[in-house]
């Protein structure tokens, strides 16, 4: 249409720069004369200045749209994800379909968090609010920056106008792969906004619970969609893929995964800060590091960092995205150490400050320092054998031996250089200051205060693991020249052991009330869901083998020796362990429910309140769910927050109910001819043979399978094969399922044959896994009453009902429509997640070899033998089959692919030499992490009798005064915060 | 693209009022310049005229703009397709763009007025301690209860730690109060002195929520005011200590308390009713600044520590 219309958009985007920055400005300003009426007109104006750049990017968005809906392939984004034929919505939709335009909804996203949140926030918070638009601005310019020098959506193609565009890939047009990148961008974004108000508290010193209350419901927003956006991940790998699975460890699935696990982390240790002013440090730190996560989460996705199953086309703004993450780690690490006084509850003074800040760098500097020189000793790395030279022992034993050499080099120097540090700059800086700390103390081990810090150390361990595992390939180049490759069986086999222990303490947390549980209740309320539990497992030694649910599943370890032996043997009674534990969690959520409507009943009847409980059991009886959610509607606000996270836990603990399905898992594989049936468990298919379908788009190719369980009649599957007409050689499979409560039976074509008209299937049964997407929307609504708006006293109970439907609803359909918004080409490039192909796997033998190794035909990144589709997998697979019918052993196998390939055509990392780094490194953490909250606890424990509540004496009674009824009115007055 | 909430509608006659105020008061401090400040009055006048305007347009403006957008990209939707549509939503847009750039820029100069109720709005520079470590400390305590509710604490460990509790409050309580002492005194005189001015001479006034025994003792033998008793306290049969009304437990020796009422509360003295309704009906009538002010003893803090 218009000549210049490229030009008018990338124009638009350094406009919104401009604007962003202009409002960065007078946000700085209004922050500098806090003190005068200068600066409540310069935070006016900033929040205008705010809204006008929210508005700008949304007409930057709607100039795109205008280009993908009037055809302008002048554009290079608009040629490659749309093409003339395309429907409306579709245009409309590949707006935010690649890399650059993706980004643009990145940022619009953001925006509209930024209108929410500026309006929101209304005349409250006058101190926080400059920095809060500063910062956010700062996010915006950093993704402008990166837009209009790196990935432009409005950049023209060098080659000229086209005269029709790419179009999109049908292979990613499907339901799943539309929905859950957007609900994660929500999730991901919606990140920014604590992180935002937690700078704010930093750079004004005010660092009580005021940023906490403020930003709480952006919290749980943003935790609730990542974990939305998680599961319905999960749900498009099962769905879509194909391969009988849900979540394969994929960097970006961790990428989404760890942000999780740090806000989980955040949202439980706030609670301490804001009933004790204990963990200031801690908390700041963690919304830091979960903004952090998001970004790098994002630079993991779009740098091609990591081989990934999700990879873009690589591209030059992982640098941006790395200078970025450089500055944010800088400039909160700097803030942080600037407010250590306030943080740690000291006297602040600016020789404080100075000492603070000088000393933290310092140690940074010098532990870089260390980490350089300590890399110069120890002789070159060595991965490939010289000739005859060494052996392959040798040659492990030299780089094990170089290893031990460094790391000792690193932890003389780093030692040193702390130390000196903190001896010679700190105590000298700080030389006559008064460095006594006021912090407040608990009373009690026995308390939720403690179950929280060790929550909140197992979640951060977990995402420390993760992270290890997600960043060892990239590590491990870096400093052993060494290509390795992290597959599913290495997470499988270690998380489990984590992520049931954090489980475990989830259910023990509960158990724990503020401040201090007195033993014999504790004992008392421990009983009960321990005695369930007891009976459970019981129950499941005894007749689980029977039911289909054998207590203890073997599988093959994945590496040899003892700790190969101790990871397997722990693997194997998983599945009794992960139930029980549902079990205990469940039961320990059930009994505080009950306890808490005993309490209510209770206080009823003592209040002389007319005894309404009698209607209320009358609903529970009728329907639990209205009594149930009666209660929970009528809680004060705090009580609220507190049960509704009971439900989250109770959601939390149906998807662990799901996983543990996981062990048993049955596969078969088969080619069935017309008419033939196929017996798995208590269910027979009966194959009726095959059946095409055509239409504009692609030919479709079904085999009609009858499904009937013990002579009952489930109905017909038809798995499917598409070829569409763009990509021929490629057809996608189509999963067709049963779904049941008990299982799922999840049906694959692999070929077949039009003469002979065999069909070859795979079949999966998969237990327990709706109880994962169940789980989800439990989690769902546990979220949905932790943010249930607080109301007036004086409204009427209809309207305040109604009111916070209306608003919670409205807020979550906001969000999940967003989420819903269709991005079909997200993955668009280098993408192997098309899994095209089918893979073949006839028995036990080549399923464990398969799953060992790599395919490593240069495209498939990072899939295994066993899931990769490809052609080239094929082959290999045929050689090794080949092989093993020969009479090689698995480890034979495996180490003549390892040889011809190199150690990255492996699963997991070989555990030799310093390849152990990626658990030894993670678990000294996570062992160091322990024994730092041992030490901190000491300290937290008052060694005042007086204030320890072990001393037998009750405190002194004074005589209650005018301060008392003040006091009881103020406590009943509580629940509106 | 939500422009401010500017103002709502009667905060501009209010600021009208104070400034014409203000002007006369001056007026009368110099009466040589009597003619200038006349002048100044009207102009001051005309300046609060045409911030209510100017106010009013914003208000027009971020209702019309928006609507007048969307109806007519629909229009066009329906009428032409979807491009145009969208090109209309985009002019629209950056039309809005425009003005509240436009309304920064004026804001930042000075030029254009701020929303009323950031006319006399201030940032408190310094947070106050006292009162977050009160709010710290209630939490605490309800916190208490609620494990008490649900039988995570014994009885004994309950009394112990609330006590504790409570006692710590009360101490932030008292400090609270000697600090604000001074300056309650003073809302206080003001409050009497606009009494006497619109005609409700004599009534005595105390801020509510103040807590002084000697004047409570005072207050309560010369008024002799019906005080509403609070719901009866329990005594324990073993010790004889008071309770809450609803313990189930007492919370000196623990004992399970019956439901019967404490005949004499005898270490307890009624709680005087710190709202006492002496106060309240003059309240609605004064200014509602001044009432604000003098209405929650830690606001006033909030306030006075800016």
């Amino acid at each position: 249409m218009w000549q210049s219309f490229p030009l008018f958009g990338s124009s638009l985007l350094l406009c919104v720069m401009v604007a962003a920055s202009y409002t960065f400005a007078v946000a700085v300003s209004a922050h500098m004369h806090a003190d005068q009426q200068r600066g409540v007109r310069a935070l006016q104006s900033a929040r205008f200045g705010a809204y006008g750049t929210v508005a700008l990017i949304a007409v930057t968005v709607l100039c795109l749209a205008y280009a993908f809906v009037s055809h302008d392939f002048r554009m290079r984004y608009v040629a490659h994800y749309s093409d003339r034929g395309m429907p409306l919505v579709f245009l409309l939709t590949a707006l935010w379909g690649g890399q650059d335009g993706s980004l643009l909804w990145w940022l619009f996203l953001l925006s509209l968090y930024i209108g929410a949140c500026v309006f929101t926030l209304g005349k409250k918070h006058l101190e926080l609010q400059p920095t809060i638009i500063a910062t956010l601005m700062g996010v915006v310019i950093f993704f402008c920056v990166l837009m209009a020098f790196a990935a432009n959506p409005f950049s023209t193609s060098v080659a000229g106008t086209r005269n029709d565009g790419e179009g999109l890939n049908p292979l990613l047009q499907n339901f799943y792969m539309i929905i859950h990148p957007p609900s994660l961008y929500v999730g991901f974004v919606g990140c920014t906004i604590p992180f935002a108000f937690a700078v704010a508290a930093l750079v004004t010193g005010r660092l009580g619970d005021e940023w906490i209350k403020a930003c709480r419901k952006y919290t749980l927003f943003a935790w609730l969609f990542l974990g939305i956006g998680n599961t319905l991940g999960m749900l498009w790998a099962y769905e879509e893929l194909g391969w009988g699975g849900y979540w394969a460890w994929d960097p970006v699935e961790n990428a989404a995964f760890m942000p999780f696990l740090s806000v989980s982390a955040f949202v439980h240790s706030v609670m301490i800060q804001e009933r004790r002013g204990l963990l200031k440090v801690w908390n700041v730190v963690l919304i830091c590091l979960t903004f952090f996560m998001t970004i790098f989460g994002t630079f993991l996705t779009r740098s091609g960092a990591i081989a990934s199953v999700h990879s873009f086309a690589q591209s030059s703004i992982g640098t941006y995205f790395v200078w970025f993450l450089v500055l944010v780690a800088a400039f909160c690490f700097t803030l942080i150490l600037y407010r250590w006084p306030e943080l740690r509850n000291l006297t602040p003074s600016p020789q404080l400050r100075q000492a603070a800040v000088l000393t933290g760098w310092l140690v940074l500097l010098l532990l870089a320092g260390s980490y350089y020189a300590s890399s110069k000793v120890g002789g070159p790395a060595m991965t490939h054998v010289p000739g005859d030279v060494m052996g392959p022992e040798a040659l492990s034993a030299y780089n094990a031996k170089r290893t031990l050499i460094k790391v000792g080099v690193f932890s003389l120097l780093a030692g040193g250089a702390v130390f000196a540090a903190l001896e010679l700059v700190y105590r000298r800086l700080t030389q006559g200051l008064a460095l006594i700390s006021t912090r407040p103390r608990i009373e009690s081990l026995w308390s939720r205060e403690f179950t929280f810090m060790l929550n909140n150390w197992g979640l951060l361990g977990f995402m420390l693991f993760v992270l290890a595992a997600t960043t060892f390939p990239m590590v491990s180049e870096a400093l052993w020249n060494e290509k390795v490759t992290v597959g599913p069986p290495y997470y499988n086999a270690w998380v489990q052991p984590l992520g049931l222990l954090i489980f475990f303490l989830m259910g023990l947390g509960t158990l724990f009330g503020w401040k201090k549980t007195s033993p014999e209740l504790l004992r008392k309320n421990f009983l009960r869901p321990v005695a369930v539990t007891a009976v459970y497992v019981v129950a499941h030694l005894a007749f689980g083998k029977r039911l289909g649910y054998a207590p203890i599943v073997w599988a093959e370890p994945i590496y040899g020796g003892v700790l190969g032996k101790v990871l397997a043997a722990f693997n194997a009674i998983t599945p009794v362990l992960a139930l029980s534990l549902c079990v205990f969690n469940a039961a320990v959520i059930v009994q505080e429910f009950a306890l808490l409507y005993l309490a209510r009943a209770h206080a009823r009847r003592t209040s002389g309140k007319p005894d309404d409980e009698g209607w209320v059991l009358w609903l529970y009886v009728c329907g639990l769910l209205p009594g149930f959610i009666y209660t929970m509607v009528t809680l004060p606000p705090t009580s609220r927050r507190r049960y509704g996270g009971y439900i989250v836990h109770m959601g939390i603990v149906l998807m662990f109910f799901g996983f543990a399905g996981k062990s048993w898992t049955i596969d078969k594989e088969t080619s069935l001819a017309p008419g033939q049936t196929l017996q798995i468990e208590n269910m027979t298919l009966e194959y009726k043979g095959p059946r095409m379908q055509v239409d504009t788009e692609k030919r479709m190719v079904f085999a009609d399978i009858r499904v009937s369980e013990g002579g009952k009649d489930r109905g017909v599957l038809s798995p499917a094969k598409f070829i569409y007409k763009k990509m021929p050689e490629s057809p996608t499979t189509e999963v067709a399922m049963l779904h049941q409560v008990r299982n799922d039976l999840y049906v694959v074509v692999g070929s077949i044959n039009p003469q002979t008209k065999l069909a070859s299937l795979q079949v999966h049964i998969n237990p327990l896994v709706g109880f994962i997407w169940l789980g989800c929307l439990v989690l769902i609504f546990g979220s949905g009453v932790c943010m249930w708006p607080e109301f007036q006293e004086d409204e009427s109970r209809v309207w305040r009902v109604a009111r916070g439907t209306a608003a919670i609803t409205a807020s979550i359909v906001l969000g999940i429509l967003l989420a819903l918004m269709p991005a079909p080409a997200f993955a668009q490039g280098t993408s192997s997640s098309l899994h095209s192909g089918t893979v073949k796997i006839e028995n036990e033998k080549e399923k464990e070899v398969f799953g060992a190794l790599r395919c490593m035909c240069g495209t498939c990144a990072r899939d295994l033998l066993s899931t990769c589709g490809c052609g080239e997998a094929d082959e290999t697979r045929e050689r090794l089959r080949a092989k093993l019918a020969a009479g090689v052993t698995k480890d034979q196998i495996v180490a003549e692919y390892a040889a011809e390939y190199g150690s990255e055509s492996l699963a997991i990392p070989p555990n030799t030499g310093a390849m152990r780094a990626i658990y030894l490194a993670p678990l000294a953490v996570i062992g160091g992490g322990a024994v730092g909250l041992g030490f901190m606890l000491r300290r937290w424990r008052s060694p005042d009798p007086a204030v320890r509540l072990d001393s037998a004496d009750p405190a002194p009674k004074s005589p209650r005064d005018a301060y008392d009824a003040r006091l009881d009115d103020e406590l009943r007055d509580l629940d509106d915060a | 693209m939500t422009p401010e909430p500017s103002s709502t509608a009667p905060a501009p006659a209010r600021a009208k009022s104070t400034k014409k105020k203000a002007a006369s008061k001056r007026a009368a401090q110099s009466p040589v310049s009597a003619e200038q400040a006349a002048a100044a009055a009207i102009a001051e006048q005309a300046a609060a005229a045409a911030a209510a305007d100017e106010r009013k347009l914003a208000r027009g403006a971020a209702i019309a703009i928006p609507v007048t957008t969307v109806f007519a990209a629909a229009a066009v939707g329906v009428v032409v397709s979807a491009g145009p549509a969208i090109l209309v939503l985009a002019a629209g847009t950056l039309l809005g763009t425009i003005a509240l750039f436009w309304a920064s820029l004026r804001t930042l100069t000075g030029d254009a007025p701020l929303a009323t109720e950031l006319e006399h709005a201030s940032f408190s520079t310094t947070t106050d301690a006292l009162v977050e470590r009160k709010r710290m400390l209630l939490r605490a305590l309800k916190d208490l209860e609620s494990e008490r509710a649900v039988g995570k604490i014994d009885a004994r460990d309950f009394a112990a730690l609330s006590a504790r509790f409570r006692e710590e409050i009360k101490v932030l309580m008292r400090e609270m109060d000697d600090s604000l002492e001074p300056h309650v005194a003073r809302a206080e005189a003001l409050v009497a002195k606009h009494f006497v001015k619109i005609g409700l001479d004599g009534a005595p006034f105390r801020a509510p929520g103040r807590v002084d025994q000697a004047k409570d003792a005072a207050l309560e033998a010369d008024d002799a005011l019906p005080s509403t008793p609070g719901p009866r306290r329990l005594a324990c049969a073993a010790c004889a200590a008071s309770n809450e009304p609803d313990a189930r437990f007492c919370k000196s020796c623990g004992a399970t308390l019956t439901a019967e009422i404490d005949p004499a509360p005898a270490e307890a003295a009624p709680a005087p009713q710190p709202d006492a309704p002496a106060a309240e009906t003059p309240t609605a009538d004064a200014d509602p600044a001044l009432a604000a002010g003098a209405e929650r003893p830690e606001d006033t803090r909030t306030e006075t520590a800016t």
